[in-house]
């Protein structure tokens, strides 16, 4: 029985109490508390010019898939499937790249293996939504169904046109195409050219690299050359990926169409909520996470195995859990995905900045933030639903 | 009835030709069963290995494994391939507990059994004629103490599969060969985080100045993480990939230890061929495949049949 009465709908709530309640502020505390230990416990090392670019590397890559999965969480289903979706396009591309494009179509470049891959991924997702909204199956069934499917997929196709379950050594397409660039490249590139400039004027002043400010300051490596040119190319298409999908959730229709569709998918029907496209339209844009995300993989490094993407689905479902993301659908916020991509990036890689512990530990870690993250978010989401 | 007789003519015609064949030493019929999930290219040339092998004596050779990577499935496969009489049954073993039932029981039913690649201290108590491979323990070392010759005073070793038996020993090696405690760490399949993980571990400890990465994949991100960090690192590698030769040959990588498994496929073939045609004849020892050095010196040559005999 909850203590609250209609007069407490009334009274004017302070901006602190505002702030407590949002659907994120589990996964911002929790962020915050990370942040804080990994600095101290790494002397600074671990926000360094190197370990900014390297933590949001991972960051904007878990980012990417977990945006997909949360959304389609909040719609009230899952999607197993997405670390093998990333396998199949990565190799999709990888071939088509190797070997050009499909019923000889000619070579394939950057962006031609980039659509060819997105239509066959979103077709995918397709398929997936429809036989999960008529046939009324799990969607945790279905899309594990799909992950076993589309990684056995993966396998035969390597096998078939490229005699080896791997494709490397593709030349670097970064130098003459923009495509190529914009997945595998670096951005933001004046960001550290600043950082660079203002470390040459404290070494002007007689600073070494040893000394405290520079642990946290300097974009100067060993060597005094220029340390970090930019942030990798995933950075750019977290923070666009999470602006949109934040302004679809808050601002228009279509957001509100995918919470009514996870809160009560009966009474969104009855409300004119076109239930069965909200969901097909979510599991196709977890495919496009998924293909966006190997796009960054392949043009980056310039190779693909049949492995890629392995257990990628677990990250992607824990950062959205994280992120106050409710297993159950109908409630979550893709700016608390934003804080659980920090939280769980920075669990996965900046322990390893630690030099006294075992790197091994940062699973050990990742289950404990997780169920920290859960309750916290179990007890927020209590209070802004008045303890239902 | 003329079709009929013509039909049974060519049958009586057909078996002659392979019993003449099977007294010559041909037609002998071998299957290989590996731990492979599909995904490995490694495993390919050891496949083609065999398939040379079985060629080169007239014999056919079955290659299966289980996209799994379970081990039951995996003992199953060779229960099968022991139901089908074979001439011998060729097997990597990772894990001696899950399948040496049914090794043994291969054994007992006369089958020849050759291990290899992996289960070197199993592979004699399980019943099997030798095994071929590379002693993982003692390739560590080696590198380890090249590494040591070439001027590397505090190592690290950069491990994708940190439950893998063979990688850890390949590890605990390289510092038995260098020098020092082990240091370790788990950098994942994925290439973003082998190349993150290794940086911060450079970051950690600036006296690193030897890394380990023993795989081919690892080496190709970790040699990003040295770029990226500025250190004047020394980096061996484990086994082949087009790009470490590339990296060997610009001086980006010191050398690679190549566990030459081809020989892991061909070898077991042409010994259980001569096991079964010159009255038993095998080698008195196992057949070590490697260590194997590629370096500056012979990366050019090696980088022609890496992935494909090499």
């Amino acid at each position: 029985m909850s203590d609250r009465s209609e007069a407490d709908r009334l009274q004017q709530e302070t901006w602190l109490q505002r702030t407590i309640r949002r659907p994120e502020m589990g996964a911002f505390i929790v962020m915050i508390v990370i942040i804080v230990a990994l600095t101290w416990a790494s002397s600074g090392k671990a926000f360094n010019a190197l370990g900014l670019k390297n933590n949001i590397q991972i960051i904007a890559q878990y980012g990417i898939i977990a945006i997909g999965a949360a959304a389609l969480m909040i719609a009230g289903e899952f999607d197993l499937s997405i670390g093998s979706m990333i396998g199949f396009a990565g190799m999709s591309m990888a071939l088509m790249l190797k070997w050009g494009l499909p019923f000889g179509l000619g070579e394939a470049t950057p962006l031609a293996a980039f659509l060819a891959t997105l239509v066959m991924t979103l077709t995918f997702g397709w398929i997936i939504g429809n036989i999960v909204v008529r046939s009324g199956l799990s969607s945790f069934i279905v899309t594990l169904a799909f992950l076993f499917f589309l990684r056995g997929v993966t396998e035969v196709a390597f096998r078939l046109i490229n005699q080896s379950t791997q494709v490397s050594g593709l030349e670097d397409f970064k130098e003459d195409s923009w495509v190529a660039w914009i997945f595998g490249g670096e951005v933001f590139g004046w960001f550290y050219d600043a950082w660079f400039w203002i470390g040459q004027r404290f070494v002007d002043m007689g600073y070494g690299r040893t000394d405290q400010w520079f642990t946290l300051g300097g974009n100067l490596n060993r060597r005094g050359e220029q340390w970090v040119d930019g942030f990798d190319a995933r950075f750019f298409w977290f923070i666009l990926l999470a602006a949109v999908a934040m302004f679809i959730m808050n601002r228009t229709q279509l957001g509100n169409w995918i919470y009514a569709t996870g809160d009560n998918k009966e009474a969104a029907r009855a409300n004119g909520v076109p239930v069965n496209r909200v969901k097909i339209g979510l599991f196709m844009f977890t495919a496009f996470c998924a293909t966006l995300f190997a796009a960054c993989q392949v043009f980056e490094n310039n190779t693909s195995d049949a492995a890629k993407g392995n257990l990628m689905e677990l990250f992607a479902i824990a950062i959205a859990v994280v992120g106050g993301t409710l297993m159950t659908g109908g409630f979550g916020s893709i700016l608390g995905v934003v804080f659980g991509a920090i939280t769980v990036g920075l669990v996965a890689n900046a322990v390893f900045f630690i030099p006294e512990i075992d790197g091994a530990w940062f699973r050990v870690f990742l289950g404990a933030i997780l169920l920290a993250a859960v309750f916290a978010n179990e007890r927020i989401r209590k209070r802004i639903t008045g303890g239902i | 009835m003329t079709n009929f007789l013509k039909k049974a003519a060519l049958a009586v015609a057909m078996s002659a030709v392979a019993s003449m064949a099977a007294a010559d030493g041909h037609g002998e019929r071998y299957v290989m069963i590996t731990h492979t999930q599909g995904t490995d290219p490694f495993w390919p040339v050891v496949e083609k290995g065999g398939r040379d092998a079985a060629a080169a004596i007239g014999a056919t050779l079955e290659y299966n494994f289980d996209v799994s990577g379970d081990m039951a499935a995996m003992a199953a496969l060779i229960e099968a391939a022991a139901a089908s009489e074979p001439d011998g049954i060729i097997v990597s073993l990772p894990d001696a507990d899950a399948l040496g039932p049914a090794i043994k029981a291969a054994v007992a039913d006369g089958i020849p059994v050759v291990t290899m690649n992996s289960g070197l201290e199993s592979s004699k108590e399980l019943g099997a004629l030798m095994h071929v491979g590379q002693p993982e323990r003692l390739a560590g070392e080696a590198a380890g103490g090249r590494a040591k010759a070439e001027g590397v005073t505090k190592g690290l070793c950069l491990n994708q599969e940190a439950f893998n038996t063979a990688l850890v020993d390949r590890c605990e090696g390289y510092f038995a060969g260098l020098g020092g405690d082990l240091n370790m760490i788990d950098v994942s399949n994925d290439p973003a985080q082998i190349e993150t993980r290794t940086a911060a571990a450079l970051e950690a400890d600036e006296s690193i100045d030897g890394v380990l990465a023993v795989g081919p994949h690892v080496c190709e991100a970790a040699t990003k993480a040295i770029e990226a960090v500025g250190a004047d690192v020394h980096l061996a590698c484990f086994d082949l990939s087009p790009g470490v030769m590339d990296m060997i040959e610009d001086g980006r990588a010191s050398f690679t230890i190549d566990q030459q498994q081809r020989l892991q496929g061909y070898m077991p073939v042409i010994v259980l061929h001569l096991y079964n045609t010159a009255a038993g004849l095998l080698p008195g020892n196992n057949i070590a495949s490697g260590p194997g050095f590629v370096d500056k010196s012979n990366a050019a040559a090696v980088k022609a049949l890496a992935g494909i005999d090499r």
